[in-house]
């Protein structure tokens, strides 16, 4: 689909800059196109340091082709801006590492993430990825919330928690697609600790 | 529903984990080696690690901001057919089969031998913690109570209940030897030794002292003592206690002192008569003893305790070092504060 055929998805229309606000176009790495009000952009340090980069006016803004989001899909990116128009003008928390131990999940924002937990994943990623530190708290505390009331297996299963075993098993296999070579020196070693060699060399 | 938490970015999977509480955190640290290392990197805090040995389980949970959460349960249970659809946990670097079962308020993980896996879970639960977090122990002494399992870092305790071991105390105090307070509400003590563990204790508080109060008062190293319905009591043992006091033979670290007769009457005047006693001089001390902060901190959830003194009509005597305490004696109760450089300091700028 060309960029010119592209559907452009209105995040908010009450957003959309009806006293000439300055607003940006996104593009999906599907193909999706989205109007963000300049102030919702504000909640993504990536996109604003971004625009404010780029030193776009409205012009360029209409002009020029949108702005290529290349990993993230436009279903997960649709999520992101709906939450950032909703969200925009509010305070935008300090990221120094500590999460808030208390987050509260707002009723807009968990009807937003009323979704399957496979988008869920992706909005995790892509608010991670956008730096928008209170949507990546709420997303985080959804996920946080799977926990309660599970026993370790239920938690294994809910968060697919690989065994021991698993583990490692998929170490050894990413090793050996390194270095094939690994396998046969640690048979080797194997093969002479079982024929009562103490030393390798 | 699921999402594959290994799958999300470090820094994210720890954002998820710093939302779970230290039942959770636990509960996912058990689930694989990964999964322990990981939640190592989440930044938990708590004031102690709590262990109430009940019968034959053990509730465990964490204290923090004056607020408790029960983490984990540990029961036991010998019945092999019962433990059978056991899951394989990680505790610690061990994997360790044990059946769970779930309460109104938390999980319990059953095993048959109980006093071997107390030690792995506290190194464990200790291990989600970046700095060593004290632990606290408190026993309901019963017949059905388990063995005592071998714990290390044990600060704080509580005994409760009917002790019909004579030595139980004793023992308890040898298992858990470096405590800095305990509080004993047992009914039947049994005896000590001269060597006891328990005289070393900075803050003791003891409910039923009874026919232990003479040794205790003559042994104790520590900086605060309370004996309760004390029994076996004579005059000559308050006595030695004051010469011993002033002459600093003992009781260098002693702060506060309280004892209550169980029955009897005290002789005020005989006592005070035998000792250098001078009445209260304004100029010299304040009215009113406050205890220090860490005696708050170790004792205030006993019911009988005070955080202050009033020591209006006590009498004060002077150690050799020109150390001052007031004395005051009623009919079954003997109160004795040492006052700190630092209290004689406030009270001097009020």
């Amino acid at each position: 689909m060309s960029v010119e055929n592209a559907p452009v998805v209105d995040v908010d229309e009450a957003a959309i800059p009806v006293e000439k606000k300055m607003y940006y176009r996104f593009e999906s790495n599907d193909k999706k196109e989205f109007r963000v009000s300049e102030l919702a952009i504000q909640q993504s340090e990536t996109l604003n340091r971004l625009v404010e980069a780029m030193g776009y006016t409205s012009e360029d803004v209409e002009n020029k082709p949108a702005i290529a989001i290349e990993n993230i899909d436009g279903k997960t990116l649709k999520l992101v801006f709906q939450w950032c128009e909703h969200h925009k003008g509010e305070a935008i928390p300090v990221d120094d590492g500590s999460v808030p131990k208390i987050v509260e999940i707002p009723e807009f924002d968990a009807k937003l993430m009323d979704i399957d937990n496979g988008l869920l994943f992706k909005l995790i990623w892509a608010a991670d990825y956008l730096n928008i530190v209170q949507l990546l708290n709420v997303s985080c505390k959804k996920v946080a919330n799977m926990a309660q009331g599970k026993t370790p297996a239920q938690l294994r299963r809910v968060y697919l928690l690989p065994s021991d075993e698993e583990d490692e098993a998929a170490k050894r296999a990413a090793q050996e697609a390194q270095d094939p070579r690994a396998r046969e020196v640690e048979e080797e070693f194997e093969e002479r600790k079982r024929q009562g060699g103490n030393s390798f060399f | 529903m699921t999402i594959s938490l290994i799958r999300l970015p470090y820094l994210v999977q720890i954002r998820i984990f710093e939302q779970l509480s230290c039942s959770e955190l636990f509960l996912l640290s058990i689930c694989s080696f990964k999964l322990q290392r990981l939640t190592r990197n989440v930044y938990l805090d708590a004031t102690s690690i709590r262990f109430h040995l009940y019968h034959s389980r053990v509730i465990i949970g964490i204290r923090k901001d004056g607020k408790k959460e029960t983490v984990i349960s540990i029961m036991k249970h010998d019945t092999q057919k019962f433990l059978r659809q056991a899951v394989r946990l990680r505790i610690g670097n061990l994997k360790i089969d044990f059946r769970i079962r779930q309460s109104s308020s938390h999980f319990y993980l059953i095993h048959r031998e109980t006093k071997d896996i107390i030690p792995l879970i506290q190194e464990h639960i200790q291990s989600l913690f970046r700095r060593p977090i004290p632990s606290y122990i408190a026993v309901t002494v019963d017949e059905k109570l388990n063995e005592l399992p071998e714990m290390e870092g044990v600060e704080e305790s509580s005994v409760i209940g009917k002790i019909n071991e004579a030595s139980f105390l004793e023992r308890f105090f040898r298992t858990y030897p470096n405590q800095k307070a305990a509080r004993i509400f047992t009914n039947k003590n049994g005896t000590l030794r001269n060597s006891s563990k328990i005289f070393n204790i900075d803050y003791l508080f003891v409910m039923n002292s009874e026919a232990m109060t003479p040794k205790i008062l003559r042994n104790f190293k520590g900086k605060y003592l309370s004996l309760n319905n004390a029994s076996h009591f004579k005059m000559k043992d308050l006595i030695w206690f004051f010469r011993d006091w002033i002459s600093k033979e003992r009781y260098a670290n002693l702060e506060y002192l309280q004892i209550s007769l169980k029955s009897g009457v005290l002789r005020r005047n005989a006592i005070m008569e035998r000792l250098q006693t001078r009445p209260w001089d304004r100029t010299a001390r304040p009215q009113i003893f406050h205890h220090s902060a860490e005696t708050i901190r170790r004792i205030r959830f006993v019911d009988e305790f005070y955080e202050s003194v009033d020591c209006d009509i006590f009498l004060d005597i002077e150690r050799v070092d020109g150390t001052l305490a007031s004395i005051g004696i009623d009919w079954d109760n003997v109160y004795f504060c040492v006052w700190s450089e630092s209290q004689l300091a406030m009270g001097r700028n009020e």
